[in-house]
């Protein structure tokens, strides 16, 4: 019977589809992180009687054929980039952006990640680094007693240094933009790399052309519904029982046919 | 002679198959733009053998002639996906198969490639009303998709999605190929009522609770048959056993 092995998939499926809910709740005030969906497509489907084909020589053809498909399978897991909330922190190094982009950080392997949660902390040294303590490129450094460091929409950093009244600039924060944001590679720590199906990176200035805007003092909270992952979590539930009832069905069919005298 | 038994068997097969087909619309519940599948029975009659002086018993089987697909349009879901489209109507996005085929989905989770082609979730490029993949330049922004599926950016229109239905006619002529998408001999025409929604995918049209119902009776169905089979079995048995004490 076919119905076990069907029945089998489609437990599979939801059982992907609960992991990948599950994620997005556990990660409901994670800042910066962009929730999954899991897309299912139907498997192959076998032939048994191919509809067209000839039903008499009299050239008449069935109108419908029978084709059985055999389950379901996880299409893909994608991201979904929606802008999340902001949320006022008040904290001086916490940027959102707001539109599309993203800060660059130099990892510890000296490669470049990609991150849009702000919450930016500062060194020993006066660098603005991430929570991890990874730099944030391009590298700015607030000078030592420094006091009101403002960062304006379009990535400024002006700071007011000791014995000046007039505020200097002392950096300019640079957003990254990917030509396929869904291409890009999480690596945790709400952190992606760039991989050849997201494109390079392009760097560029905030609040220029196809680049978002910064706000200093907030953060972008995580872009996930609670009621609607919970409302799938639930239909993910249900199909996944109904699932195991056919496998159920299908056995007792089974057990019919061999307890047959 | 044995035809009970035969009958019996082609019930218990129809069922098998039945069953088969309520099991993938189980598994396809939450499948993108899934179209709910049902077997269709008939009755196949055989002349059974005259006896004299009685009329002619016909003998009539179970037989499965084909699967119906519902295209009855499923619920539709909200992604907030800029790239998710959903099809309203009888419409079908056209798309380009491995071997450079036409072929046909309701399945609008599009996504780019690294050459900016625009491609299903499965990798195949969906095609514009010309028929030709769609390319997207790394300059174009903020993708609006208009209800005719005019693709626009920044930079203003970059294609038309194209977006086909097939005649009434022809829909019989529709087949499933797997990763959501069908394939058909017979041509298709633009789409008049179809329009294109973004940021929304279409949801599987299965009705669990059918399905379930359904899945109930081919069980007691199949039950009932196999009962059937064992009462035929007792009665030959006891035939056999009367006919010895008589002689």
């Amino acid at each position: 019977m076919r119905a076990l092995n069907i029945a089998a998939t489609g437990m599979l499926a939801q059982q992907m589809n609960v992991e990948v809910i599950s994620n997005n709740l556990a990660n409901m005030n994670t800042t910066g992180f962009k929730r999954q969906r899991a897309d299912f497509q139907d498997l192959l489907y076998q032939n048994l009687q191919r509809v067209g084909a000839n039903s008499s020589d009299n050239g008449t053809i069935l109108p419908s054929g029978i084709q059985l498909g055999v389950g379901v399978k996880t299409g893909a897991v994608y991201r979904i980039t929606e802008q999340g909330n902001l949320t006022s922190t008040g904290n001086t190094y916490d940027m959102a952006v707001q539109g599309n982009g993203y800060f660059r950080v130099e990892m510890p392997s000296g490669e470049d990640g990609y991150t849009r949660a702000g919450s930016f902390q500062i060194s020993p040294q006066g660098q603005i680094v991430t929570a991890k303590g990874y730099l944030v490129q391009p590298v700015i450094t607030i000078p030592q007693g420094a006091t009101d460091v403002s960062i304006n929409e379009n990535g400024e950093v002006q700071a007011k240094l000791a014995g000046q009244t007039a505020p200097q600039t002392v950096g300019q924060i640079e957003l990254a933009t990917f030509f396929n944001e869904a291409g890009l590679e999480a690596i945790g720590d709400n952190t992606f790399m760039e991989t050849p199906s997201s494109g390079p990176a392009n760097v560029g200035a905030p609040g220029t052309d196809g680049f978002g805007t910064v706000l200093q003092g907030f953060l972008e909270t995580a872009n996930v519904n609670a009621v609607q992952e919970i409302t799938n979590l639930i239909t993910a539930q249900r199909a996944y029982e109904m699932n195991a009832k056919v496998i159920t069905a299908a056995d007792e069919m089974m057990s019919t046919m061999s307890n047959l005298r | 002679m044995d035809n009970t038994l035969y009958i019996g068997l082609s019930k218990q097969a129809a069922l098998q198959r039945q069953m088969d087909v309520v099991a993938n619309n189980l598994a396809n519940m939450n499948t993108t733009a899934f179209k709910r599948e049902s077997v269709l029975f008939q009755q196949y009659v055989q002349d059974g053998a005259a006896t004299a002086g009685t009329a002619k018993d016909d003998i009539a089987f179970v037989f499965d002639y084909g699967v119906a697909r519902n295209f009855a349009p499923g619920a539709y879901i909200q992604t907030g996906n800029s790239l998710d489209v959903a099809l309203t109507g009888k419409g079908f996005l056209m798309v380009e198969a491995d071997d450079g085929d036409t072929m046909y989905t309701r399945n609008g989770h599009m996504s780019i490639t690294e050459d900016g082609t625009l491609v299903t979730s499965s990798g195949h490029p969906i095609l514009d009303d010309a028929g030709n993949a769609i390319t997207i330049t790394a300059a174009d922004r903020q993708l609006t998709i208009a209800k005719d599926g005019t693709i626009s950016g920044n930079q203003g229109v970059i294609a038309k999605l194209g977006v086909v239905e097939f005649a009434q006619e022809d829909e019989q002529s529709i087949r499933k190929t797997g990763e959501s998408l069908f394939s058909s001999t017979a041509a298709p025409q633009p789409a008049v009522d179809a329009q294109v929604l973004q940021g929304m995918v279409e949801g599987s049209n299965v009705e669990p609770i059918k399905e379930m119902t359904t899945m109930m009776q081919i069980s007691r169905a199949y039950q009932q048959t196999a009962r059937m089979l064992e009462q035929y079995q007792d009665i030959q048995n006891q035939s056999i056993q009367r006919l010895a004490k008589v002689q």
